[in-house]
């Protein structure tokens, strides 16, 4: 259980993410969602570690993990996924996940081998021993996504996953999701695509200008005045 | 990256077998470039560590090549300790050096770590000419001649020389390939190809990154110690100097980084380079060996930039499916 409790993050004079509290139970699926800028995925950001917060806590399962190093938190069982994806370009797809799971095992032969098994679960498996630079974007999201499902985390969170994705593409990596909540792995995701968003989250979080401004189920979140307001405008329909 | 067993390598036993008879075929200043080969080579093993493998571009290695230098020859003339195990003191010393440099240089990225290597290099220069009592300053350091000492292994024939050095060499070839094929050198390739990705899959980056950077230090001070033995004499301005950084820099690029064999070959190619120019060139003009060498780099990074290995093992190589 990811608890998270009056959590904000400064830049100077700008609030980036202002007093957010936010609870995520395990194998339980939340939507982060909000306009460009709202600070997504700076929170995020501060969930892994890679920002350090000004104020509030961040606990996972009762421990407390706020502002501790990202190979710590990543090592507590939160693994993530970046907007811009960052794949280790010159290893191969194997390697790439077999790095994933180096932190837990030393054994580059267990490793490779338990790699094998999640690149055949996320499809890559035809794909073992290309470079990941010769991917194309798509495949080296979802390769991005074995990486941080490798070790079977406690939470995995999703920056854009689908950005760019065909219609074919998204509903491959919502079967994915859906596979992990099924194997009581929580799931925040960060979407801009309100169709995908919408008919996978159990729960919808809305940022805005850092600030929270709603949270609940979808059908309650695409009826919100505030949220359509602020981020879904007046003519979305789910 | 392809995984292998250094000890089941068919090219590497035949390296090992016909290294060891080099100094049967091969006499007087051939066989002195076969010991400066090894040499070079050797530092540049030390470097391809940090900055190949661990892609962190250091410009301050010849720091540890000036403390493996020194220990030597001090722990011999100040304190008459043998030279072999003044080597062992070097190698200590470089990597508790290394390991506290590496403290805060290596909490930076990029060109950032760069200029920090490169003042620790200039730092040390300084400070060895500054404290002359135990350094000799920037006169430096020679050791008295002795005939055939083995404490302070010195001989009056080339090939005990030759021998030390291809110890040396064959440890640096054989840490290179298992750091190549172990989950450290994952871990380190990780690092290199994006630093934020490799933390959030929890590599403990200052961890392996100063893991890095000892094994470095210490392959490099090794060197530096094979030079202080070989050469007798030794002054900062030669062994710490910024030149020497590059050299090593230069050496494992134009070999191939992250290759078995590329900063032997690199060493195999420039070092010979750098003794025919100087000896065909240098008579002629000051500075022209300095051109022509220029202009030989100049086209080995044109069309070998990934190092000239790298063209072997391309057009030798079983080629390897890639289905996309």
């Amino acid at each position: 259980m990811l608890e998270l409790k009056n959590v904000t993050k400064r830049f100077g004079g700008l609030v980036a993410v202002n007093n957010v509290d936010l609870l995520i139970k395990p194998g339980e699926i939340v939507g982060l969602i909000g306009p460009n800028g709202a600070g997504k995925t700076t929170l995020v950001n501060c969930i892994s570690g890679f920002h350090k917060i000004d104020s509030g806590t961040i606990k996972l399962n009762e421990n407390d993990i706020t502002n501790k190093s990202v190979d710590f938190i990543s090592n507590q069982g939160i693994r993530r996924t970046f907007q811009i994806e960052k794949s280790f370009k010159e290893l191969t797809v194997l390697e790439n996940i077999a790095c994933g799971l180096i932190s837990k095992n030393k054994h580059l032969k267990e490793n490779m081998d338990k790699a094998k098994e999640v690149a055949e679960l996320f499809g890559l498996n035809n794909q073992n021993n290309v470079s990941a630079k010769n991917l194309t974007i798509q495949t080296r999201k979802r390769l991005e996504l074995a990486r941080a499902y490798a070790i079977h985390p406690r939470i995995i969170i999703l920056d854009e996953v689908m950005a760019g994705c065909t219609d074919y593409e998204i509903d491959e990596v919502l079967e994915i999701i859906k596979r992990m909540a099924s194997e009581s792995i929580s799931v925040i995701i960060i979407e801009h695509i309100m169709k995908a968003i919408m008919s996978i989250s159990e729960k919808i979080v809305v940022l805005n200008e850092g600030k929270k401004i709603a949270e609940g189920l979808p059908s309650e979140i695409s009826n919100n005045p505030r949220v359509i307001e602020a981020y879904l405008g007046e003519e979305l329909v789910v | 990256m392809i995984r292998e067993n250094i000890l089941k390598d068919r090219t590497f036993l035949i390296f090992l077998i016909l290294g060891l008879m080099v100094p049967f075929f091969i006499k007087g200043y051939a066989l002195k470039v076969a010991i400066m080969i090894i040499l070079w080579g050797i530092a540049a093993y030390g470097w391809d560590v940090i900055s190949g493998h661990g892609g962190q571009l250091s410009l301050g290695q010849a720091a540890f090549f000036a403390i493996g230098a020194y220990s030597v020859n001090i722990a011999y003339l100040s304190f008459g300790i043998p030279s072999l195990i003044g080597i062992i003191i070097g190698i200590v010393f470089s990597a508790i050096i290394a390991l506290a440099i590496g403290l805060v240089v290596l909490r930076l990225r990029g060109p950032y770590f760069t200029l920090c290597t490169l003042a620790v290099g200039e730092i040390l220069r300084t400070l060895l000419i500054y404290f002359k009592g135990f350094t000799g300053g920037a006169v430096g350091l020679s050791f008295p001649y002795q005939e055939h000492s083995f404490i302070s292994m010195q001989y009056t024939y080339d090939y005990p020389y030759y021998y030390l050095g291809f110890v040396m060499l064959i440890i640096a070839i054989i840490t290179s390939t298992v750091i190549k094929n172990s989950s450290f050198g994952l871990k380190l390739a990780a690092i290199r190809n994006d630093c934020d990705a490799a933390e959030s899959v929890g590599i403990n980056l200052m961890m392996t990154k100063s893991k890095a950077f000892i094994i470095a230090a210490m392959i490099t001070s090794m060197s530096g110690s094979f030079y202080a033995i070989f050469m007798n004499y030794i002054d900062p301005g030669t062994v710490c100097g910024f030149g020497l950084s590059v050299q090593i820099l230069l050496i494992a690029l134009v070999g191939g980084r992250r290759t078995k064999w590329g900063p032997l070959l690199g060493a195999a190619i420039l070092i010979p380079i750098t003794e025919l120019t100087n000896a065909y060139f240098g008579h002629i003009r000051s500075g022209l060996p300095m051109l022509v060498y220029s202009i030989i780099l100049i086209f080995v990074v044109l069309y070998a930039s990934e190092g000239i290995v790298n063209i072997f093992s391309k057009r030798f190589a079983k080629p390897i499916k890639e289905e996309i």
